[in-house]
């Protein structure tokens, strides 16, 4: 295979009382290196459920998810924190930022995990909150940064590990237009940069600066985009 | 990352709630606080013993009139007049290992100086007894064995009676009235303060045993050689022990009790004694470790609590956590060095609580106390485990929290 991602008939149910909700129902999927996809579908329809499962943060009820091909959920615990640390990347609508840490050190966060140390972290976390235009508020707490400064942080964070996968679940949803048009502005040169990312958004405008767009509705893939990509 | 390391995001996260924390920790500053009272005043208890064993003459045995029980009633000492200087002499040549046989009678009575009195303990001794018992004078000279066998009316006094009959004056040369004689004092003690019992020993006089017969005190019509107390002193600490069997039975031999019947005497160790006399001071610790035990639970549940809550309310940040990396064992790590550094800080808090509480213990309840090193060891020690033990919940549920939450604040 030589696909980053691949999804094999994945399942994913939530159990409610005496409900069951299938947050996701035969999902099969293909990415490719360096692809930028959007994932689109209404509220309710199962798109953040496939991302955490992307993410390596929830299991699905059944079905097998490859990473470089690895068979990521056969991987013990302390596996897969690894695959998060050095393979994934995730952005949040509500950047979840740690509230006490500066930005520097919200940016240094996944560095501090890394299991092979690196000669100079810090250095290193600099260099990203640079790249995304940040260098001058490294210092500061989130609650000083403004929400598209916030969601810079977030994404000098979740790239600093240099992942394969960079993951975003409504990354703009919390912005105003032109903020959010910068931080698309920014996946996209990331992504050029031969990053693949995931991005899932309510917002066509905002699927319109991917490449392939893939359609969830009640958890099923109803269309995709992608030429490789498996429906 | 130094400015992230565990520690430094336990002081930090300390540092964020400091008022609840210090409200947290309350029960693990007061256990702490009794910890520290609990080991000065047991420390100042067994420096005290020690000490007052060293006042008292190591090696002594005590040897008594009286039977050890009689009808499963302790009789009180000295009640039959059994033992006499006869006996003492046997006792030193018959019994091996022995250096001493002291005989001692002693009887409370007022003595007179000038228009001063003063009652006080007025004891017959032979100058072994000062040798038995290390004493020795500051001013003038002890008894010697010519004053003994001339009966002298000489007196060597105790500080404490120097104090009262003389008021500062030099007593050397002076008088004192011991009922219808007076006795020259020729010898002043050097001060050794308190025994175990609380008694001042430097309230005491001490004349030949030979004069006090006479003249004074320890006659009885029954027997007239009779004394109150032997004094012995053995080679060494282990000898003691056979020394108490061979010198009951010389005493029975002498005494013509044989079979099964009662001893007339009674033998007491005087480390033994002054060891089971600190009741008071059992008695307080124990009450003040229980309460240590109650404060440390309490306070550990308190911590317990609070991490609880710290846990719950930042899920958030377990989520990114995890989400970015960390491994179970690291969340885990984290909170427990949490709740340990909480409670080291109520430890350290604690200990100087009982510091200060524990120097008030002389004045208020009269008992010495003891500070050392191994004190803050201890309290470290105790705190730091009770952050371990009361950590390891909210730990293990923060490391077991979902990190796929954090997707699902949107809904
Ligand atoms: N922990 C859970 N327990 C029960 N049901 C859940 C749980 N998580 C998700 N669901 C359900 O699974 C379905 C898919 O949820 P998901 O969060 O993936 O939707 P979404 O497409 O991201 O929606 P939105 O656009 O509103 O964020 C929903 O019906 C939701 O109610
Ligand atoms: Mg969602």
């Amino acid at each position: 295979m030589s696909s980053l991602v691949t999804l094999d008939h994945i399942h994913k149910q939530h159990r409610l009382g005496n409900q069951t909700v299938h947050a996701l129902s035969d999902v099969c999927l293909e990415i490719n290196r360096g692809e930028f996809v959007a994932v689109v579908g209404p509220s309710g329809s199962g798109k953040s459920t496939l991302l955490s499962i992307l993410g390596c943060l929830d299991r699905p009820s059944c079905g097998s998810y490859y990473l470089h091909d690895e068979d990521v959920f056969a991987q013990s615990k302390i596996r897969l924190s690894e695959l998060r640390n050095r393979h994934i990347g995730i952005i949040f609508q509500d950047f979840n930022l740690l509230p006490r840490l500066t930005a520097l050190e919200n940016v240094a966060l996944p560095l501090f995990y890394r299991r092979e140390p690196m000669r100079n972290p810090t250095a290193r976390a600099r260099a990203v909150l640079e790249e995304v235009g940040l260098g001058t508020r490294m210092r500061h707490m989130p609650a000083q940064l403004s929400g598209g400064e916030q969601q810079r942080v977030a994404i000098a964070r979740a790239i600093v590990n240099d992942p394969d996968l960079l993951l975003a679940d409504e990354p703009t949803g919390a912005l105003d237009t032109s903020t959010r048009d910068a931080i698309l502005a920014l996946l996209d040169v990331l992504q050029r940069a031969a990053l693949t990312v995931v991005l899932v958004t309510h917002d066509p405008e905002v699927a319109s600066y991917a490449r392939r767009t893939i359609r969830l509705r009640d958890g099923a893939i109803i269309g995709d985009t992608g030429c490789r990509g498996a429906a | 990352m130094r400015s992230l390391s565990y520690v430094h995001l336990a002081f930090r996260s300390v540092r964020a709630h400091i008022s609840r924390s210090i409200l947290a920790v309350t029960g693990v500053v007061i256990g702490i606080a009794a910890v520290v009272i609990v080991v000065a005043v047991a420390e100042g208890a067994r420096a005290e013993i020690s000490r007052q064993i060293n006042s008292l003459g190591s090696n002594l045995l005590l040897v008594q009139p009286g039977a050890q029980v009689a009808g499963g009633v302790r009789q009180p000492a000295g009640t039959v007049l059994s033992l006499t200087t006869a006996d003492a002499l046997a006792i030193a040549r018959e019994v091996p290992d022995i250096v001493i046989a002291a005989p001692f009678v002693g009887e409370e009575k007022t003595t007179i100086s000038g228009d001063l009195n003063w009652s006080t303990l007025v004891a017959g001794v032979t100058p072994k007894f000062f040798e038995a018992r290390g004493w020795r004078v500051a001013d003038g000279q002890l008894l010697n064995d010519d004053h003994v066998a001339s009966a002298a009316k000489v007196v060597v006094i105790g500080r404490t009676v120097a104090r009262e009959l003389f008021k500062g004056s030099d007593p050397l040369g002076r008088f004192v009235r011991i009922e219808r004689s007076s006795y020259l004092v020729i010898g002043v003690l050097a001060e050794k303060g308190q025994d175990f019992t609380g008694r001042d020993q430097d309230d005491v006089m001490f004349i030949p045993l030979s004069s006090a017969k006479i003249f004074t005190i320890g006659r009885s019509q029954v027997n007239p050689e009779a004394v109150h107390t032997i004094l012995v002193k053995t080679e060494s600490a282990q000898s003691m022990q056979a020394a108490e069997t061979a010198i009951a039975r010389v005493l029975r031999l002498r005494h013509k009790i044989v079979g099964r019947k009662a001893d007339d005497f009674r033998i007491q160790n005087l480390i033994q004694v002054a060891q089971t006399s600190d009741r008071a001071y059992r008695q307080f610790t124990s009450l003040v470790s229980t309460l240590a035990g109650i404060s440390l639970l309490v306070g550990g549940i308190g911590v317990m609590n609070i991490m609880l809550v710290s846990v719950t309310e930042r899920i958030n940040e377990i989520g990114v956590r995890l989400a970015f990396g960390a491994r179970p064992q690291d969340i885990r790590r984290q909170f427990l060095l949490e709740a340990v550094l909480l409670c080291t800080i109520g430890g350290l808090l604690g200990l100087i609580v009982g510091y200060v509480c524990a120097r008030a213990i002389p004045s208020a309840l009269g008992w010495p106390i003891e500070f050392n090193g191994q004190m803050a060891l201890i309290a470290i020690a105790c705190s730091s485990l009770v952050g371990v033990v009361f950590g390891l919940l909210p730990a293990e549920r923060a490391a077991r929290s979902d990190p796929a939450a954090l997707l699902r604040s949107g809904l």
